[in-house]
């Protein structure tokens, strides 16, 4: 069979099918397509599952080759990386994720490194609004004075004293911004059916990575 | 009373110095994001691994056949790693996405579209109504920018139109950037009341 | 730099970040020590929410989608307590689950301090609440749960099968949810898709503040039954459940952060519009 069959063409049939059995169980009420398309939903998770771990493949590549590499300090940090990386593995695998080894070291050590990784962005955030959201058009002037009276509201402190601030809030955010966010949901909406329906035609390969030879 | 709990001081070490990387990079926020990445990407492997022991490795010795091939391809995903298989991988991510867009899709034009479309059509009895659907009709001229008129008159207000989207759609992303700062002020003060209550014992 | 450059309105654009920070540090700490107690006004999907979890019944099944993270644990997780506090009090059954990878942690963390009502309202493990566990595969995982939850979960998170924990005897699939709410920071649509805009499910969402914004208009339009708004949510949620906790707390954080945000985009505008009209 030629190779450009089995390697592009097949996964895109693939991929034509399945995604039409399960826009057709939406339309169609046919036990047998319901009951495939249960299966293949069944299928997609336990992949999913899988492709979870294609992440920390690349974390132990690539630290690997830090250790080999050893330079300066940056090898101890891979060193150290792998032992926790290992070691969660290790109590998470082997005494199963509801043990009370797994909670103890997921509450010391990934609680609050998550819990303040993301939330650190805020000072990241504050910073690009104080050195870069400046008034140089009537379209910044607009972005700016409706932010400005957004986060005042937003202070219960103001917003206690000056109801008139409330008021306000809830109308741009009731009004203005659910009429503005609907209309770029429909415009988004228009393009996600367009991209969807070109990826389970084949117009759209890129899921599939390069051809062979690019 | 400060705490005497290792495990609080331990979790307080990570939270000052992931904190301490929006000031500037040092050893012990290097040495926090190294843990960080370990951690997460080690959790990740073992919620894995129950999906699969669950659905995938017990289906099978229940006598479940069938589940050798959701198995056989999710292994199929890391021959990414090999320069020679890596086409092999693309039958799996072809079922994924498939089962993913088909799924997705499918519901799409009820939900995007038409109940919003519908919801949209308000009685025109008061300034609010009026103005909400005016300024959805107004924000979706803007995003017709492929459609130039056969007539040029009418070019310049559809223009003036699309202007007008433009200005509303600022307000409506100038307070979603306030609303931005709100989220992560209460998700930060979740840091600090932990620093503050439990290994400080102060409140 | 030149002593153009040097004015009153160039130093008011170039403030130290460090300064920046460290009053955002301490607009939080001081509210948090000195707590100010204010009135806290309840918002209109705050009240759809609440009204809609009293229709429930006794025996009723809510679902409960733990999907937050410890970056949103400070109010997502004073949420879940407020809601499951009102749900408890109207006897409904509870069946907890997680398409989000921190989930079973954040649900060991959070049953810890919901022990204590669960006890008194005679909750048992098994017979009136079930933690399901973590599922992969996002939307088609919920297309899944939707359509039979069996095909996704055979175990509960410790590895009881479905089919010996009493509740899950009478819960296969969406017909016998009476509503879901997802605690996420994540996608809310694909919940509102997969089970209110195929099965007709009452939806609820808890989601971040900056998630609000695209989530609104499928309130507006009754997809999304009830919407929590964050912290400040959680917090109407406290206050209308009668348990101001956590989330109560945080509301004093945000006055003074917010103006400390707030004066600095002042103070950076007038240092540019003043330098602007001085070369003009």
């Amino acid at each position: 069979m030629s190779t450009k069959i089995v390697r592009r063409t097949i996964p895109l049939i693939i991929t034509f099918l399945v995604g039409m059995l399960m826009i057709g169980e939406w339309f169609l009420n046919i036990a047998s397509i319901d009951m495939i398309a249960e299966s293949l939903r069944q299928w997609g998770v336990l992949v999913s599952a899988f492709a979870m771990g294609l992440g920390s493949v690349n974390i132990v590549i690539r630290n690997t080759r830090r250790i080999q590499k050893r330079e300066g300090t940056d090898w101890l940090y891979a060193i150290w990386l792998l032992v926790v990386f290992f070691v969660f593995i290790g109590i998470g695998v082997g005494m199963g994720s509801a043990s009370s080894q797994y909670q103890y070291i997921y509450n010391t050590i990934l609680q609050p490194l998550s819990g303040t990784m993301y939330p650190a962005t805020l000072f990241f955030l504050c910073s690009a609004i104080y050195r870069t959201f400046r008034i140089r058009s009537s379209q910044a002037l607009l972005f700016v004075a409706t932010g400005a009276v957004i986060l005042v509201a937003n202070a219960p402190v103001v917003a206690a004293t000056f109801p008139i601030l409330q008021t306000t809030k809830a109308w741009i955010m009731d009004v203005e911004l659910t009429a503005a966010y609907r209309a770029i949901l429909i415009g988004i909406g228009l393009g996600t059916i367009m991209l969807g329906f070109r990826v389970l035609f084949g117009l759209e390969q890129t899921h599939l990575g390069r051809e062979e030879g690019e | 009373m400060i705490s005497t709990d290792p495990s609080i001081w331990i979790m307080a070490f990570f939270t000052i110095a992931i904190t301490t990387l929006a000031f500037r990079d040092n050893p012990a926020a290097k040495f926090a994001e190294h843990t960080f990445l370990a951690a997460q990407a080690g959790n990740y492997v073992v919620m894995a691994w129950r999906n699969i022991n669950q659905i995938g490795i017990s289906g099978l010795t229940k006598g479940s056949i069938i589940m050798l091939i959701p198995l056989l391809f999710g292994v199929a995903l890391y021959t990414r790693y090999s320069k020679r298989y890596i086409w092999v991988s693309r039958y799996p991510t072809a079922l994924m996405v498939g089962i993913g867009t088909g799924v997705t899709v499918r519901g799409f034009v009820e939900f995007q579209f038409t109940q919003q479309i519908v919801d949209t059509f308000k009685p025109m009895n008061s300034f609010n109504n009026i103005f909400f659907v005016v300024t959805v009709i107004v924000c979706l001229v803007y995003f017709v920018y492929s459609l130039t008129p056969q007539n040029p008159a009418l070019a310049k207000p559809l223009g003036y139109i699309s202007t007008a989207g433009r200005y509303l759609m600022m307000m409506a992303f100038g307070a979603s950037m306030a609303n931005t700062v709100i989220t992560r002020v209460g998700q930060y003060a979740g840091r600090i009341m932990f620093l503050l209550y439990n290994w400080l014992g102060l409140g | 730099m030149t002593s153009e450059d040097n004015t009153i309105w160039d130093k008011l654009q170039r403030i130290p970040r460090e300064v920046l920070y460290l009053l955002v540090i301490i607009s939080m700490i001081i509210p948090l020590l000195n707590p100010l107690g204010l009135p806290i006004p309840i918002s209109p999907q705050t009240r759809t929410l609440y009204d809609s979890l009293d229709t429930l019944q006794e025996g009723d099944v809510f679902v409960e989608f733990i999907d937050y993270s410890a970056g949103s644990m400070s109010f997502h997780e004073p949420g879940f307590i407020a809601i499951t506090y009102k749900a408890v009090q109207k006897g409904a059954r509870l069946v907890l689950l997680s398409t989000q990878v921190e989930g079973p942690m954040m649900y060991e963390i959070v049953i810890n301090k919901m022990k204590p009502f669960l006890d008194n309202a005679g909750y048992v493990y098994g017979d009136d609440y079930v933690y399901l566990g973590y599922t992969a595969g996002a939307e088609t995982a919920l297309a899944a749960i939707a359509s039979n939850i069996r095909s996704v979960y055979t175990t509960d998170q410790y590895g009881t099968p479905l089919d010996d924990i009493t509740l899950m005897q009478s819960v296969n699939n969406h017909a016998d949810f009476t509503m879901l709410i997802s605690y996420t920071m994540g996608s809310p649509e694909s919940f509102v898709r997969q089970f209110n805009t195929q099965y007709g499910v009452t939806t609820h969402i808890h989601c971040g503040e900056m998630m609000t914004p695209t989530i609104l208009p499928f309130w507006a339009s009754g997809q999304i039954t009830g919407l929590l708004n964050g912290g400040v949510g959680a917090a109407e949620m406290e206050v209308l459940v009668g348990r101001p906790g956590d989330a109560v707390k945080l509301t004093d954080v945000y006055s003074f952060s917010n103006l400390i945000v707030f004066a600095f985009l002042i103070i950076g505008n007038i240092g540019f519009i003043m330098k602007k009209r001085m070369s003009e």
